[in-house]
């Protein structure tokens, strides 16, 4: 306490000080000013009289030059003016309150006597200051005469008015910053009164004491409570520190899902740079990570239909199209198909702050919508094929165009040969159909198979015979069943027993044979025909497949009669499979489970 | 009537070229024929003939390869195609479209159609 009394005195004292200090100053400084200006003015007076010469002064114009002195004299200025001749005798005396008489002898001497401009100060018993100014006239190298002027110093009071102006204001300044700074505190002081700390309690309730030593202690505990806060702070901050890295964690664990993704996916974010993009979209894209997270989507996309469609995005906010975009990516993969979609991700108030761009692979979809539509093609081709030559030939014939009776012969024959083969086209294509169905249209039954390979032999025995083809029978003693349905496994086999006589060449062998195992049984069909091409073999048992050699193509045939048996042997969980060697023959083998024989 | 233009017919299927060939001839013209593209190509290429009538679904050259392999010979010398398909769809259209002298007609066709459109073409040709 009585460091902060002492404090307070020596800060008193310093203010006095000050106070009394600066109106010296400044008084000082005025005087000088005063006495500088006073010196000033007495030079060039004097130096104007001593311009003019004594005879001048005294013959024309002395009465003007007295009224003109009379008249500075007014203003309490000029106290007196001497021009004394080079005898020292007085020319020239202007004193109105005859202050010449008061100059002591030595300036009065040195004024008269000294050369140049001579400036002297003195002051009468009466306390009044003077300066005298002298300065000697010359004519013809000659001193003639003297001026001598007496100026007054305006006698200045330290304690006068004026001098108080400026400490006054001071004073007033500093009393109104107290007074000011006062009320600041009490204010601040109260504001921190009503800072609720964790109990509840105000600082005011701490210590309601209402003066300055409250105040402090008031301050102290805010400060302190502030502390408590400022740690509760970081103890927060670290809290959200963990949160982020835990968000990150889980971040780069979404990441690496998407990563494992079998479709692309790219992340914009709203300044529509991209944030994350999946490695299946890097490959499609030709990038890599590094040259694209961080870039505008502008920058990391190069293929044109992607941007378009981004763009077309961006206008269409909120109603994509559902169906996507299909593209293709030349230049990285050039035989696949793509679908591109998007989606924004929003916030609460709706506001996109994530697009995401998706690609997914469609290739498949696409393959299997161009066998759909091949196959179309195929049985319009293969239906519209006979019945063109029937409306052909029927219309040359109805128009009398064809008046030869062996081209009349020629042409019945080809209509009637037309419509069979129509027919038989639509049998096969019916049959395909009921194929496809599957186990549902499939009556399984007890199959014998001494009844299959006599049914299929006949089917095919005169074209055979016709071709002086022979067909040998390679079976067991004992025939084994099968379940299975007879009409759609007779059919099966006559197909591939068929073709062994279709493209074989005349005098050929053709072995049918049946072996039995514990659960299957196998029908092995064996020619001695054309053989298949190795590049054709994995396509016989696609419909409508035609081999382009000369000796297929020189037959009829949909090519749907392979693809009739793959599909019924698939039917009956069975295999087939093939082996063949151009020129020299082929093998079929279908084996097939003997399956529940009870049934039946 | 020899109108002196020889036609020439591509298709797989021996009754179509048999018929279109009786047509043609009843019609005046000469005709030549082709069991498929490349037989087809080799044909316009040696013996240049004035139409070609093709088949689209045919082994080892198809019409649609026939057709833009020779539409760049049409530019010196210019011949109808009259590419016979059993279906056409929009895609198909679009490329015949994109051929010179090119013109499509589905199968079940009138031979007496055909071999009007030639006679047309043959007409116009003329003046």
């Amino acid at each position: 306490m009585k460091k902060t009394k002492l404090v307070i005195l020596a800060l008193f004292f310093f203010v006095i000080v000050g106070i009394v200090l600066i109106p010296y100053a400044q008084f000082k400084k005025e005087t000088l000013k005063e006495v500088k200006r006073i010196k000033e003015r007495g030079q060039s007076l004097v130096g104007m009289m001593s311009l003019s010469s004594t005879a001048h002064l005294e013959s024309k114009s002395n009465n003007s030059f007295l009224r003109e002195l009379s008249q500075n004299a007014a203003n309490r200025e000029i106290a007196y003016c001497i021009i004394q001749n080079d005898e020292n005798k007085t020319v020239i005396l202007f004193s109105p309150e005859n202050i010449h008489e008061q100059v002591p002898d030595i300036i009065k001497n040195n004024s008269l006597f000294k050369y140049g401009l001579i400036i002297q100060d003195f002051s009468t018993s009466e306390g009044h200051k003077f300066i005298e100014f002298a300065k000697p006239v010359f004519k013809d190298g000659k001193r003639v005469s003297t001026v001598r002027l007496g100026l007054k110093v305006p006698n200045k009071n330290f304690f006068s008015f004026e001098n108080y102006i400026l400490p006054a204001q001071i004073l007033f300044f500093i009393l109104l910053a107290l007074v000011l700074g006062y009320y600041w505190t009490l204010l601040i002081f109260k504001r921190l009164d009503r800072i609720k700390i964790n109990d509840g309690s105000s600082l005011k309730d701490i210590n309601s004491k209402n003066d300055i030593q409250g105040m402090i202690k008031n301050l102290e505990d805010y400060l302190s409570h502030m502390k408590n806060k400022m740690n509760t702070a970081d103890s927060q901050q670290e809290k959200l520190e963990s949160h982020l890295k835990l968000s990150q964690f889980e971040n780069n664990k979404l990441f690496t899902v998407f990563n494992a993704f079998d479709f692309g996916i790219i992340l914009i974010d709203g300044r529509d740079m991209v944030f994350f993009i999946n490695t299946y979209f890097l490959d499609l894209l030709g990038k890599t990570h590094d040259d694209s997270i961080d870039y505008t989507v502008d920058e990391v996309i190069e293929h044109e239909d992607l941007k378009s469609f981004i763009q077309q995005q961006n206008l269409v906010e909120g109603h994509h199209d559902a169906n996507g975009m299909e593209m293709r990516f030349e230049e990285t993969n050039p035989e696949k198909f793509y679908r591109a979609f998007s989606s924004n991700i929003t916030d609460a108030e709706g506001a996109v702050f994530v697009k995401l761009i998706m690609m997914e692979n469609i290739s498949k979809e696409k393959e299997a919508e161009k066998s759909q539509q091949d196959f179309v093609n195929h049985i319009a081709h293969e239906l519209r094929t006979p019945l063109t030559n029937i409306k052909a030939y029927n219309e040359m014939m109805m128009d009398g165009e064809i008046k030869n009776a062996e081209m009349q012969k020629e042409f019945f024959n080809t209509i009637n040969d037309e419509t069979n083969r129509l027919a038989k086209l639509i049998s096969s294509i019916l049959e395909l159909a009921e194929t496809e169905i599957g186990q549902l249209a499939a009556k399984k039954d007890m199959v014998k198979t001494d009844w299959l390979l006599e049914g299929c032999i006949e089917a095919v025995e005169a074209v055979a015979k016709e071709k002086n083809m022979i067909i040998e029978r390679k079976v067991p003693d004992n025939f084994p069943k099968i379940s299975g349905d007879k009409e759609m496994l007779k059919s099966a086999l006559i197909n591939i027993l068929g073709n062994a006589v279709k493209y074989s060449p005349e005098n050929g062998t053709i072995t049918f044979a049946i072996k039995e195992t514990d659960q299957m049984v196998v029908f092995e069909i064996n020619d001695t025909g054309y053989g298949i091409d190795d590049r054709d073999i994995p396509h016989i048992f696609e419909k409508f497949f035609r081999s382009e050699n000369d000796q297929v193509l020189n037959e009829s045939g949909s090519g749907l009669g392979l693809a009739i048996t793959a599909e019924i042997i698939k039917i009956h969980d069975g295999v087939i499979e093939v082996q063949s060697e151009l020129g020299k023959g082929s093998r079929f083998t279908i084996t097939i489970p003997k399956g529940d024989l009870l049934i039946g | 009537m020899d109108k002196g233009k020889t036609i020439l017919i591509i298709d797989d299927d021996v009754h179509i070229r048999r018929i279109l060939e009786i047509k043609f001839k009843l019609g005046g013209y000469h005709t030549l024929s082709a069991k498929n593209g490349e037989e087809g190509l080799e044909i316009i290429n040696n013996q240049k003939p004035d139409a070609v009538i093709s088949d689209l679904n045919m082994p080892r050259l198809n019409g649609d390869k026939l057709c833009r392999l020779t539409d760049p010979i049409k530019k010196e010398r210019p011949f109808l195609t009259i590419i016979i398909t059993a279906r056409i769809n929009p895609v198909e259209q679009q490329w015949i479209s994109e051929m010179t002298d090119t013109m499509f007609m589905e199968k079940p066709f009138s031979p007496s159609k055909v071999v009007d459109a030639i006679d047309q073409y043959f007409e116009k040709k003329a003046f």
